[in-house]
């Protein structure tokens, strides 16, 4: 045995164990290359790619009796010898074409978990493994073949990887990055039905049967669980959700800061808007009102966006977000409107982008309202469905705290309009009833006019409540973030930026700890018991 | 001297390796314990039944160690009942009872105590499906505690989420791609 050929096998030994460095339990893969290129006439190669969808039963739970093989739309297929040598785009039946060279052997067929379309309209697509640290693309492959002479048909089709009414440990979900580029898909449609030349951002997508990472949206990316623990593949709703918040994110401005929510909790007027529309907006996409979500595969959730009696109804509800918004959308004659997508599109991605104030409900109403079609008595019989008064401007000018329950002074005003130096702006953690919840009042708002363009030192200072206390501040122009304070500076932050004479500013201030620290749940009547305030000034230098 | 060199290279492979293979934590801890954020990340999350869960949970057990697990559940004002379905995967065995329910008209904290083995080196999961019973609908949620048996450098962890290739997927690198088979017909 030469030191030579111990070297080669070293560094085949190295090669194949980079491949399985997870760990020994993985079996490594030595991607081998044995394809001939045909010198022959060109061949067709075609047939349809499809994958296996699992319906979901009204309780949001998976029906394992109930799968379907649906068409892969405008996916991308590769004829891959060696190195790709044929492209083609699925169509809307999942069918594609490759050329291939006569006597060529070896050659397989791969389907990629990818849509891309250049023009306009646009889009590029990408499902992504989420356990993968170096981003790689899902792909379905056909198994190695020759063409000598004849047309070959290949059609390929992704298992959903279930036995029975379980996922076996170790099977591979090969429907699940096609099903969830066929809500995406779906999604696109429903935008490209009312403006056909959208042009749509990059969008990946992480997903891996690992992923229990939770299903969001964050920074152009939308991450989708695939845990058997909770499998969001084939809830199209949740899917449709999620990039409903890529939509607003994309075409129109959210300024929302996200966070866990569930029905019935009292948020944030940002996150109520935002989370209201990514439900109202699934839910249109599919053309059905149950936004269903399964978990594991024996149980599910859903929520009937269409009904319209939510529990702590108001402006600040993601409920009565949904309900006014696709009651705006449905034909349904439980209210006046049969309006579809047109008018809330056109608020989102004209009018809402552009107001000074943040995205709510308020922007979003005081937009509609403006419209020419619009009846603004006809909206406001909607409102007060809801227990939301009638809305005038983006900035919920003279809007009461409607059936809200606790000391109105700890909301309202939504935006202080008082002079600096403001006393006693309050945060409260009493609508925040888990880690990560934006409950309302936590963060306040102070709208001002600067008065001067240069630089400004904002500062808050605390005055009362919690001993610990850490404020944060972000400052906005324009929905724009231009300043902010995070530091962990006991009771005090500040921070300095640059302001814009007679420009439009939102401060929001905030107390950090009742966000991200549990603390005691307890509404009361008679006002907040969580809540810590703080001295907030501008001052040039 | 060339049986030397060699021997020394497959020993500084061997520990370049098992480097390589050391899992990457991951922040699974309850958030309490994450420190604060340089600046905030916006997470748009889906909804989810209002069920909260707290814990603290060991980060490694050994073979044969017991793992006793306190799981403290708050649900929202409107919740009329709380179901709790506990499942292990088979790193574990689970020595408790695996159903729970309780009343939550008016106590809104709910605690249970999970008793498990760990019997064999892996990643271990602690499955919970809980639902509540809120005017008249259930609404549910899932959760998933990960806990590691052994020695994490030794086994493919699941906790680790580093994965660069296993049975079913096939890495295709230089095209970028993680490829799975197809079931195929020409018909």
């Amino acid at each position: 045995m030469t030191f030579n050929f111990l070297l080669k096998l070293l560094t085949f030994c190295l090669f194949t164990s980079l491949l399985s460095c997870g760990g020994g339990g993985s079996d490594p893969v030595v991607s081998v290359d044995t394809c001939t290129l045909g010198t022959g006439t060109n061949l067709n190669v075609s047939g349809t790619v499809k994958f296996e969808r699992i319906a979901l039963e009204n309780s949001g739970a998976l029906n394992f009796n109930d799968i379907t093989s649906q068409p892969a739309k405008a996916i991308q297929v590769e004829a891959v010898c060696n190195s790709v040598i044929a492209v083609a785009t699925t169509d809307d039946n999942g069918l594609y074409t490759v050329a291939v060279p006569s006597g060529t052997q070896g050659v397989f067929i791969r389907a990629k978990a990818q849509m891309i379309k250049t023009g306009a309209p646009s889009w590029n697509v990408e499902i992504m493994d989420a356990s993968q640290t170096s981003g790689l693309l899902f792909a379905l492959d056909s198994s190695p073949f020759d063409l000598d002479g004849l047309d070959v048909t290949k059609n390929l089709l992704a298992a959903a990887g279930n036995v029975g009414s379980t996922y076996p440990v170790g099977a591979v979900r090969a429907a699940a990055p096609f099903a969830i580029l066929d809500t995406i898909y779906k999604s696109m449609q429903f935008v490209l039905s009312v403006e056909p030349n959208a042009i749509f951002p990059a969008l990946d997508v992480k997903w891996s049967d690992e992923n229990e990472d939770g299903s969001f949206y964050s920074d152009n990316q939308i991450y989708i669980l695939g845990s058997i623990v909770d499998t969001d593949e084939f809830d199209e709703h949740v899917i449709a959700h999620e990039w409903g918040h890529y939509f607003q994110d994309a075409f129109s401005r959210d300024n929302s800061v996200g966070g866990s929510h569930a029905p019935g909790d009292i948020l944030d007027i940002r996150v109520a808007f935002s989370e209201g529309f990514g439900n109202a907006f699934s839910a249109m996409v599919m053309n059905d009102s149950i936004y269903r979500d399964s978990q594991g595969t024996t149980s599910g959730f859903s929520i009937d966006v269409e009904v319209n009696v939510c529990t702590n109804e108001g402006w600040y509800s993601e409920c009565s977000v949904q309900s006014v918004l696709y009651d705006f959308y449905d034909t349904s004659n439980d209210d006046i409107f049969s309006l579809g997508f047109d008018e809330i599109h056109d608020v989102m991605t004209s009018n809402m982008p552009t107001s000074s104030s943040l995205t709510s409900l308020f922007s979003f109403i005081n937009s509609f309202k403006n419209l020419t079609s619009i009846v603004s008595a006809d909206v406001d019989s909607l409102l007060v469905e809801q227990s939301i008064d009638s809305i005038s401007d983006d900035y919920a000018t003279g809007v009461s705290d409607g059936l809200y329950i606790m000391g109105t002074t700890d909301v309202l005003p939504i935006y202080d309009i008082r002079p600096f130096p403001l006393t006693n702006v309050c945060s409260t953690g009493d609508n925040i009833s888990a880690v990560e919840v934006y409950g309302l009042g936590a963060s306040r708002f102070i709208r001002f006019t600067a008065p001067s363009s240069g630089n400004f030192r904002f500062t808050s200072t605390w005055s009362s409540g919690l001993s610990a206390s850490d404020p944060d501040m972000y400052l906005y122009r324009n929905g724009d973030l231009v300043g902010s304070g995070e530091t962990t500076i006991n009771k005090s932050e500040t921070f300095i930026t640059s302001l814009v004479a007679g420009s439009e500013y939102v401060l929001e201030v905030l107390e950090y700890t009742y966000v991200h620290l549990d603390i005691p749940y307890n509404p009361s009547a008679s006002g907040a018991i969580n809540k810590t305030c703080f001295t907030v000034s501008r001052t040039p230098i | 001297m060339k049986k030397i060199y060699l021997i020394s290279s497959i020993l500084a492979l061997s520990f370049l390796l098992m480097g390589m293979s050391k899992p990457i934590e991951r922040e699974t801890l309850p958030t309490q314990d994450a420190q604060k954020p340089a600046e905030r990340k916006n997470h748009y999350t889906k909804p989810h039944a209002g069920i909260f869960l707290d814990y603290q949970r060991p980060e490694h057990l050994q073979i044969g160690e017991q793992l006793e697990l306190r799981l403290n559940f708050k649900v929202r004002d409107q919740a009329k009942q709380l179901q709790i379905k506990v499942s292990v995967n088979d790193v574990l065995l689970l020595q408790s009872d695996s159903q729970f329910e309780f009343d939550t008209q008016t106590n809104k904290q709910s605690s249970v105590v999970i008793l498990a083995t760990a019997l064999k080196e892996g990643a271990a999961r602690i499955n919970l499906d809980t639902t509540i019973l809120v005017e008249g609908r259930y609404q549910s949620r899932s959760f998933s505690i990960p806990v590691t048996v052994g020695d994490p450098a030794q086994f493919k962890s699941a906790v680790t989420g580093v994965v660069i290739s296993k049975p079913g997927y096939r890495v295709d690198k230089a095209q970028g791609v993680v490829s799975m088979p197809a079931v195929e017909s020409s018909e």
